[in-house]
């Protein structure tokens, strides 16, 4: 990479680049299809060398400069390209590299990025949600081996994923958060069945995955046997502002196409509905600028600052808030699904609505990040928790 | 000239030192109920120059920007300061905007020096200029003009027939009749300035009928000015409630043990961090504009911050009050102070309604 470039000249490359090489629209087909999709498009963003902007380049990634990541996640947004499939370079990849032997670096984050393995998440069990550290998956060290019993649920994609990061129990039960450990599993492993669930949307995303007499060997385990806890949960700072950021450029477009489908309507001739518009562009304007401003903080003093830990909560509520007002300013011709031939922009408002819905409950629930805010940031004093 | 973050910090610092009541809490509402303190006043603008910050070195000012006057503000903002500060820093920034050379090198170095109070009424009035042979004049009304009773010289915005323009008025100019109201904000009094053919100095005049970018700077320049002190206040009633969650106990435990008080406390940090990125950055805007880029977009962005500071201010300090029961509600508490400047600068400089019909009118629709 020219380290020369300015981050004008990069944003016309890549801009040119995503104009000659658009994968155009989404096939129609079923879920494994457009997953291929999505999978195929990674490969080729990788094998152009437009994969994983902070990503450190010996492991296939850009190791981007913030400016240039900021240019990169809005030229993203920007070209409506498909999403990379699955939870790997968002949450496991960071971890491998900050946590990973050299040999899991070299085996596992290459193949990650490029989508050649597509990662899915295995946190939460049906008894073990808000309260992780209950959870009771079980990995028995047998040899070389963990035997792994269990079940896990909510896991995404984990029904067209290749393999999983899971937590699970090496400790007992008592020991709760200091009794796990993090490991990484293919999902053809023999005792596994993925079991694909129907959410509220109708969509088939998450999975229920269970485990009976699996076999892990021993060298799939990131950090040490019952520290999964804290590398789970160790705070990837950069990583979540500049998650932070590329969500922010996605939610600014889709606000952007909304406003623009509402004004074709005719709708703005209402002046509540204007006001309504104008108060969400004034949340959409700081949803940017509190991403810019903790990567500001990072590149000024190494730490993403104050800003960063209430963002996650913001960008939740306002991602919710966007779909429930244009469901309100659509009116009955937003109640059309897709397939029905009045359906607006084929039911893509009705149908991210309800997914929305999930905005405030996966990767925590909003009333447990009050918690963390509450007690991590503002200091207040923890509930009694019983059990701990 | 811009400040390093270190010397951004060493500013905050001086200010929070010199106002010394951050243990204190608030200043008390005066006895008379329309005096300012002219001893903190003098220490302010006089001993540590802090109205001239954002003005050129060459016309008495320290020759920094309006985002460093931004840090000052928040901190008088958090401690409700009793001075005319606000005021007269933002008659300063309103010179800069749309002040022609001569106009800035009269009153520049005046303002810089805190030899006079001054107000700016740039908004919501009737004014109208006519130039005469002796010179201009302004007849019209304002009726809401906070720190008023205070000012030696108005900045006032008024028609010309051919355009508007910025015009500077003597309050013991013949035809100033300046009305002290008693009104919710105990600490920044507010009056109702009556101009009859009142004699005027030209600050500087629209090219012609229609937009005028400078008087644009000078508008947002105002709005968010108030919104750095909006999130100063919005901090402090904040951390206050924190802290009393922290240490006052019910059912034998700390009530921010609580999850309906804690989560409350959670949301209100959010609405915070989300004012400081705005404030902040809109600040840095005016400080861009008022050196000339970026003129067409900063009435928006300052509408937008003005919008959700001056709301996200009013619920903080309302919760101030609910989350400290009783005592929240007594007049020695300064909970009730922050809820009155709150509410009053939510609706002095433009109602948030109006505030979001301006973006809606950036945003095209």
């Amino acid at each position: 990479m020219a380290t020369s470039e300015t981050s004008e000249a990069f944003r016309i490359r890549l801009r040119d680049w995503l104009t000659a090489n658009h994968p155009g629209r989404a096939p129609r087909g079923d879920r494994a299809e457009r997953f291929e999709w999505q999978r195929a498009w990674a490969q080729r963003l990788f094998d152009a060398g437009y994969a994983g902007p902070g990503w450190p380049a010996e492991f296939g990634g850009m190791d981007l400069d913030l400016d240039r990541q900021i240019v990169y996640y809005a030229e993203i947004a920007r070209a409506r390209v498909p999403a990379h499939p699955g939870n790997g370079p968002g949450i496991a990849g960071p971890t491998i590299i900050r946590y990973g032997t050299r040999q899991q670096k070299e085996r596992f984050l290459g193949p990650m990025m490029r989508a050649d393995t597509v990662w899915a998440q295995g946190f939460s069990e049906p008894g073990a949600g808000s309260d992780l550290p209950s959870l009771r998956t079980s990995a028995r060290r047998d040899g070389d081996d963990y035997v792994i019993n269990g079940q896990k649920v909510w896991s995404s994609n984990a029904d067209v994923a290749d393999w999983l990061f899971a937590l699970v129990r090496t400790g007992t039960q008592q020991s709760r958060s200091a009794g796990i450990t993090y490991l990484l599993l293919p999902l053809d492993l023999p005792g596994i069945t993925v079991r694909p669930i129907k959410d509220m949307s109708g969509g088939r995303h998450f999975c229920e995955i269970f485990f009976d007499d699996v076999r892990v060997p021993v060298v799939n385990r990131i950090g040490n046997e019952n520290e999964g806890w804290s590398i789970a949960r160790t705070s990837l700072g950069h990583e979540r502002a500049t998650r932070a950021l590329s969500q922010a450029a996605l939610f600014r477009r889709v606000f952007d196409d909304m406003v623009a489908l509402l004004k074709e309507r005719g709708t703005f001739a209402d002046e509540v509905a204007r006001d309504r518009i104008a108060a969400l562009e004034i949340k959409f304007r700081i949803m940017q600028l509190s991403a810019a401003r903790t990567i500001d903080q990072i590149r000024r003093t190494g730490e993403p600052g104050g800003g960063s830990s209430t963002s996650r909560l913001y960008q939740a509520l306002l991602e919710q808030e966007l779909y429930e007002t244009v469901m309100e300013l659509l009116g009955p011709d937003a109640l059309l699904l897709d397939g029905e031939s009045g359906a607006v922009q084929g039911g893509r408002w009705v149908s991210n609505y309800l997914r929305s819905r999930a905005a405030t409950i996966g990767t925590g629930t909003a009333e447990i990040q009050r918690n963390t805010i509450a007690e991590r940031v503002l200091g207040l004093p923890q509930e009694p928790r019983r059990g701990a | 000239m811009r400040a390093s973050d270190d010397e951004i910090e060493a500013l905050r610092a001086t200010v929070r030192d010199f106002l010394g009541r951050e243990a204190a809490g608030a200043f008390p509402p005066p006895e008379d109920g329309g005096a300012y303190d002219r001893i903190l006043w003098r220490g302010l603008v006089r001993d540590l120059s802090l109205i001239g910050i954002g003005i050129p070195e060459d016309l008495g000012g320290a020759g920094y920007s309006f985002s460093e006057l931004g840090v000052v503000l928040e901190e008088l903002g958090a401690t409700l300061a009793p001075v005319p500060f606000l005021s007269t820093a933002v008659a300063a920034a309103a010179v800069l905007a749309v002040g022609d050379p001569a106009a800035r090198s009269a009153l520049l170095p005046v303002l810089a020096a805190g030899d006079v109070v001054g107000a700016a009424v740039l908004t919501g009035t009737t004014f109208v200029a006519e130039e005469r042979d002796s010179g201009w004049v302004v007849t019209g009304t304002a009726s809401h003009v906070a720190d008023g009773t205070h000012a030696d010289l108005f900045v006032v915005c008024a028609d010309t027939g051919a355009g508007e323009a910025v015009l500077a008025v003597a309050t013991d100019s013949p035809g100033v009749r300046v009305r002290s109201l008693t009104s919710l904000d105990v600490l920044r009094p507010i009056a109702a300035l009556e101009l009859t053919e009142a004699a005027a100095t030209l600050i500087g005049r629209a090219p012609d009928v229609g937009e005028w970018p400078a008087l644009d700077v000078a508008v947002s320049a105002q709005l968010v000015a108030v919104a750095c002190e909006q999130v100063g206040g919005a901090a402090r009633c904040l951390h206050t409630t924190v802290e009393y969650l922290k240490t006052r106990e019910q059912f034998g435990v700390p009530i921010g043990t609580f999850q309906a008080l804690k989560h409350r406390c959670a949301d209100m940090l959010t609405a915070l961090e989300a004012a400081r990125s705005i404030a902040y950055d809109t600040r840095d805007r005016v400080a861009a504009a008022l050196d000339g880029a970026g003129r067409d977009t900063i009435r928006a962005a300052a509408a937008a911050a003005a919008c959700w500071c001056s709301d996200t201010y009013v619920r903080i300090a309302q919760e101030n009050v609910q989350m400290h029961g009783g005592i929240g509600f007594t007049w020695e508490h300064d909970a009730h102070l922050h809820v009155r400047r709150s509410r009053a600068d939510q609706l002095l400089y433009g109602t948030p309604r109006q505030h979001r019909a301006v973006v809606a009118a950036a945003l095209g629709i």
